[in-house]
Parts: C-alpha cells; structure tokens; sequence
C-alpha cells in the first residue's frame, strides 16, 4: 500500500463510533462528589474533561471525589497522568480522590504502571463513601 | 404606526411574496365584483409597501403603483375598520391630493384593510370614484365579504409557498441522505472484501502517512485492532497492542510533532507468518535518547503524572527499539495462545 502524499483529511474522534466523548455524570452524597465517567480516558480524548471538571470541584471546595471507572473502556498513561494530578492536587489541600468499580482495562494499566497501591480502589460505591465517612480522607 | 410596527408590517409583506408579481384570476375576479357592486369605475387591491402603493389587482386605472404619500390607502392601514370618504375634496388629509387635484380627480374612496392573522395591515380592497357619493350597508357588507376572501386569497398563497418550501427541503434532504447511504454501502462493501481477506493472509504491510491530530489516533488503534481479531488474537495482547501503538502515536504527535496538527507522521504495521506484528511510528522531530527517560517506577517519580508513555510501551510489547535518534519506534509483539 502506498502511502498517500499529504495527510488525508479526517473526522474528529467523536465521530467514531469506539470513540464516543467523555460523558461525566456528577453526583453530591454529603461532602463526597462522585463522578461517573464514560468513555476513553485518553490522550487529548477525555483527559482535559476530567480535569476541568475536577478543578471546577476543588474551586468549589469540594475535595473528596470518587471517580467510577466502571465505564472508562480504554485509558492510556495520559489518562492515568490526570488521575494521578488530581490525586496529588486533592491530596495536597487535604482531600482525597478515590476509585471505585474499575474497568479490567483500567486495571490492567495501573497494574502495569505499579500505581494498585497508590489509589485506594473499592468494588462497591457503599463501601467508598464508607471510607470517605470513616474520616480516612485527610 | 411606530418604526418598530412598521418593520414588522414590511416584513409581513414580504412574506406573501407578492409585491410585483403577474396579475391573477384569483384576484382580478374580486376586485371585479367589488367594482360592480359598489358600482365604482375604479376599484383596486392595494398592497402598501415602504415608498409604494403596489396594485395587485386593478379595474379602471392604468397604473401600477403610485407614491405611498398620495396613496389613500396608507391612511386605511391605521383605520380600525373600512375607511369611507365620501368627498375628498372635504377630507384634510386628501382635499390638497394630486389625485385629487388632478388627473383622474377622485372624490369617493372606501378601502376595507385586508389584515394578516398576525394582526399586520397590507393594504385594501378599495372602490374608488370620480363622484361624491356613498355605499348602501349592503355594499359595506359585500365589500367587507370581498375583502376577506382576497385575505384568503392572499394565505392560501402564503400557504403554497411553504409548502413548496418544505417539499423542496424535504427533497433535498432525501437526495442527500440517499446519496450518504450510497456513500456508506461503498465504504461498507469496500471494508467487507478488505475484511474477508484479512484471515487468508500470512504476510501484510500496511504503510501509512498519519494527521499529527489526536483525532486520527482512533482510527488507526481501531483498524489494527480489527485486523488482529480477525487473525484470532487473544484480547489480552489485542489490547497490549492497542495502547502500545496508542502510546507511540500520542508521543509522536505531542513530543515529536509538537501538537501541530499540519505534520504528519510515518506508520506501518507488519505481520508475518509467524504471527508477529511489527509496528513502526516515525515523527519528523528532533528525536531523544531513550537512554536517559526517566523510570516512572522510582519512587522519585512514581507519583508525577507523565513519563509512562515509553515504560508501558516497553512492558506490553515483547521486543521495543527505538532508532535515528529517538525519531523512530519499532516494536513487536508475538501472537499468544487464543
């Protein structure tokens, strides 16, 4: 296959199908702010979302945020750099972020990446609000 | 009648799309009757626009139009009801009229406004004639009977006109979506001859000028994963190569292309008989020294968030080189057991 003089014209990520946009869904349990996300945790695809996002919380004074993974079906090291900003972030002004229900995907990266430990990472959304209320966040 | 009220008028007016179109049987057989009834010479349907009286219709009169400030009817457009006057000689707002005055000298006038449902006034049906005189309340009610059949006349037009409007959206939008569909069975059937092929072949090269924009990275992480699953590999190493590549283009791109969409980047993937992939990811950068990345695993840098780009390539790929200078990636990875 020959490949073609100049770059050919393309879609923007959203337009396919396996690459939908970040969809957060936001939800307030007491001071705890859960963030639903859906969709790929990727470089320059989801990354920036999460972030603004994020720091629209902490402007807000909200600083114990747990993020399910559930539905994050793809996340490269970009991805895994935002939730590690974040965490450092919330950390440093006395919050915590949190996972919860990760993807195998999401796993398998930090797993790789020796990051398991790092996060505190729950099966069940009950029992990481749990862990917020049991005064383990900083 | 405010500037405001005015503009709205106009722009009602324009709507019927009226203003110096063909005369109509429609039109011309009302003004007609209104002409016999009232038994006038002269009887018209007055549209008013910004500088004009425009006539759609006309019995006894040669012109078209006429100046808006000797027009009759623009005084009509403020009448709560039909405008009568009998004489106009005796009116103050006519008596000083060149048509009046003069040539074709009219003294009776009444001009029922013909009204949008929007409440905006177009013009009139008017009878008009060279003697003082007045209507009997019968002619008053036939005019009136005339002059809502003309407003019919004139939504009925309104009406076509929309629909004409949207039947001809409606078919473009039909031709469109007819040739979208068309455009999609190509590209379908296209895929699904490449696709078939696919299993059957024991070497394959794909060689590829790639968008430095995140955009294009889904397309080609998509196809290679494609092509893998067709090859039956296991969805353990289709995703170790899936963000193996993701991890090498989104490097190239922001480290090698500087996040300038305009370049572009080489890429080829390679498989052979022995069921390994080759990948290779070439930027036009200034290349680095893999050497001296640093490891993300020290507990120094284990909790900066990025330079793991090149570590997790490294851990999903069986065998990662990196050559000129950093500007190129080759990285392989063996087929496991389905």
């Amino acid at each position: 296959m020959r490949a073609p003089s100049a770059p050919p014209t393309i879609r923007r990520a959203g337009d396919y199908n396996s690459a939908k946009p970040m969809v957060i869904s936001e939800r307030r349990v007491g001071d705890v702010t859960l963030l639903d996300l859906q969709g790929r945790l990727v470089f320059d695809d989801g990354d920036e979302e999460v972030r603004t996002h994020v720091n629209h919380l902490v402007s807000e004074a909200r600083l114990k945020i747990l993020l399910s993974l559930r539905e994050v079906d793809y996340i490269d090291s970009c991805g895994v750099g935002v939730l590690i900003a974040k965490f450092m972030s919330l950390r440093r002004r006395g919050g915590d972020l949190r996972l919860v229900s990760i993807s195998p995907r999401c796993r398998r990266v930090l797993t790789i990446s020796r990051l398991l430990g790092v996060f505190q990472i729950f099966e069940s959304e009950q029992d990481a609000l749990a862990s917020f209320a049991d005064g383990a966040a900083r | 009648m405010t500037d405001t009220s005015e503009a709205a008028r106009l722009a009602a007016l324009r709507e019927y799309r009226i203003l110096d179109t063909a005369p109509e049987r429609a039109f011309d057989d009302l003004t007609m009757l209104a002409s016999h009834i009232c038994g006038t010479p002269i009887a018209l349907i007055t549209l008013v626009d910004a500088e004009r009286q425009w006539f759609k219709s006309r019995i006894g009169i040669a012109l078209e139009e006429t100046p808006r400030a000797l027009s009759f009817c623009a005084h009509a457009l403020t009448a709560p009801d039909m405008l009568i006057i009998p004489d106009a000689r005796e009116d103050p707002r006519l008596r000083d009229n060149p048509l009046v005055t003069g040539d074709p000298h009219i003294r009776f006038y009444a001009g029922a406004p013909l009204v949008t449902p929007e409440g905006h006034t177009l013009g009139t049906l008017c009878v008009v004639d060279r003697v003082t005189r007045t209507l009997t309340p019968l002619q008053i009610a036939a005019l009136d009977a005339l002059r809502r059949q003309v407003q019919s006349q004139l939504e009925l037009r309104r009406q076509v006109f929309e629909l004409e409007q949207a039947l001809g959206e409606r078919d473009r939008a039909e031709a469109e979506q007819a040739g979208l569909i068309a455009e999609l069975r190509t590209t379908h059937d296209n895929v699904r001859r490449l696709s078939a092929m696919i299993p059957f072949c024991s070497t394959c090269e794909f060689t590829m000028t790639i968008p430095a924009d995140p955009a294009a990275i889904p397309a080609l992480t998509d196809g290679v994963v494609h092509v893998l699953q067709e090859k039956h590999w296991n969805e353990t190493d289709v995703m170790a190569v899936e963000l193996a590549l993701q991890e090498a283009v989104a490097n190239a791109i922001r480290h090698g292309c500087g996040g300038d969409a305009t370049k572009a980047l080489q890429c080829s993937v390679a498989w052979d008989e022995a069921g390994e992939v080759v990948i290779t990811v070439r930027d036009p950068g200034a290349g680095f020294d893999p050497a001296v990345v640093a490891d993300p695993l020290d507990p120094e840098n284990i909790l900066k968030p990025s330079g793991r780009g090149i570590f997790l390539i490294n851990g999903l790929m069986d065998d990662v080189r990196f050559a000129d200078g950093g500007r190129e990636v080759r990285m392989r990875k063996k087929k496991g057991t389905p």
